[in-house]
This record gives C-alpha cells, sequence and structure tokens, in this order.
C-alpha cells in the first residue's frame, strides 16, 4: 500500500525513536494524599482480556489485545504492535482493595487504589502548652 | 525524537503576554490497513482520544488526522497527526470514521466501478 506512504515518509523519519512507544505501551502510578492510581494505555483492548489482582502490596495488571483481520479482509498494512501488558507494582503504601475501582475506557485502563487509612497523611496537633 | 509545541507570546497593549505553556508531544499514530473486495479498512491506536478532541479532513485526496490526547496520569498531553493519500478507487463520500476503545476505524469503500468484476462469457 504505497498510498500510505506517500505523505507521511518524511514525517516519520523523524519520529523513527518514537515508534516502539506508540504502541499503547505507557503506564504509569501516581500518588496522591489519600489514593494510588494506576494507569496505562491499552487501544482496542476489551473488558475481558483485562485482568487486575490485588495481594498484599502487589498490583498485578494483565491485559492483552486481539487483533484479528476482520472477515473477509486481509492485511495489507501493518504498523500496529500486539498490546501485551504484564506488570507487577510493588506499592509504596498499603491500599484498602475492597474499595479499589477499575474503568477501562477510550482505550485508557485506570485503577485507583485508596489508601488504607493507616497510609493516609495525619495531622498532628501540638498539645497546647500547660 | 519530540517536537514540543510553545505557544508565541501575544503583544497586548505594549505588554508582551506569554501564554501558559503546556508542553506537548507531536505523533505520528500507528495504523494498520486490511483490503477486502468491497473496500479497505483502516484502525489507527489513539488511546485516550475523544471523538471530540478528534478532527479528519478531506482534502484532494489527502486525508489528514489530527488528534488530541489530554495529558493522564504522568504522560503529557499528545497531538497526534497524520496525513496520508487515499487510493483514487476510494468512494470519498461513503467514507465512515468511529472510534472505539481508543482505536479509530475507518471504512473506505471502493467506487463500484473499481470493484472487481467477473465477466461471464456466454457461447453464442
Amino acid at each position: 500500500m504505497r498510498f500510505f506512504d506517500a505523505f507521511d515518509r518524511q514525517i516519520s523519519e523523524a519520529f523513527v525513536g518514537r515508534r516502539e512507544r506508540e504502541t499503547g505501551g505507557s503506564i504509569s502510578l501516581t500518588e496522591s494524599a489519600d489514593a494510588l492510581v494506576f494507569t496505562a494505555e491499552l487501544p482496542g483492548v476489551a473488558r475481558a482480556d483485562v485482568e487486575i489482582t490485588i495481594e498484599a502490596d502487589v498490583l498485578t495488571v494483565r491485559a492483552s489485545r486481539k487483533q484479528a483481520a476482520p472477515e473477509g479482509y486481509k492485511l495489507v498494512r501493518q504498523e500496529r504492535q500486539p498490546v501485551e501488558l504484564f506488570r507487577k507494582l510493588a506499592l509504596p503504601c498499603r491500599v484498602d482493595a475492597d474499595a479499589a475501582r477499575a474503568d477501562l475506557s477510550g482505550g485508557i485502563l485506570t485503577v485507583r487504589l485508596p489508601k488504607a487509612s493507616e497510609a493516609r497523611p495525619r495531622r498532628i496537633s501540638l498539645n497546647t502548652a500547660s | 525524537m519530540q517536537t514540543q509545541i510553545t505557544n508565541e507570546p501575544t503583544k497586548t497593549n505594549n505588554a508582551v503576554t506569554v501564554k501558559a505553556q503546556t508542553p506537548t508531544y507531536v505523533v505520528t499514530p500507528l495504523l494498520d490497513v486490511y483490503e477486502s473486495a468491497d473496500g479497505l479498512r483502516v484502525f489507527v491506536d489513539l488511546p485516550g482520544v475523544t471523538a471530540e478532541g478528534l478532527s479528519l479532513d478531506l482534502e484532494e485526496d489527502v486525508l489528514t488526522l489530527v488528534a488530541k490526547r489530554e495529558p493522564f496520569g504522568r504522560d503529557r498531553a499528545i497531538h497526534y497527526k497524520r496525513r496520508f493519500m487515499l487510493p483514487r478507487e476510494v468512494a470519498q463520500d461513503r467514507i465512515e470514521a468511529k472510534l472505539q476503545d481508543g482505536v479509530l476505524v475507518l471504512d473506505l469503500p471502493k467506487r463500484a466501478e473499481s470493484k472487481p468484476r467477473k465477466i461471464s462469457v456466454t457461447v453464442g
């Protein structure tokens, strides 16, 4: 398919180093005062193909994309890479696994893990001078 | 390799105001192309892009895709940009686009006259 090349050649040469990164592999874990939030780019991944488990302080996320030719079609150009995610992350603090929530929308997985109460910051007030 | 877009400073009443500079990556999205007798189907990975943030413009035979992804997690905002030339056999008035689970699916039907046709031979 030379047609899909025509305009991109000049552009893509500048982005060669970025190609790997753009296959939906970006993940991150951020922390706020009351929760840890894990996000991952999972374009085209079905809900049924995502598995999330929390055991003690370890978050495990598994996801894969089924990428088959639509019925009656044959592949003529392939740039997209398979999406295969398998991560075990040691969480920096205890979380309340029962209150965890996961959402997959627009190809982005968001897992919100509220911190266990003992891991949340607490303000200690000074005793009043007596 | 990343290109950063920075806003040009704008001048108002002799004072120079610099707009908030949000660094943005410009990225070429990856695509797969499938073909059948009736048309082409193109899949473009655009995780995190919403329909409002996506524009597709067709001029002559050139399709320009521009999409914006808001920053999420620790990732910065991304501008996806790609231009490509469509084969002449594509019926441009019947192109369909839909966004499913972070993947743009483009249906590019072929014009009737460019579909393969079997010519039957009759014995006369």
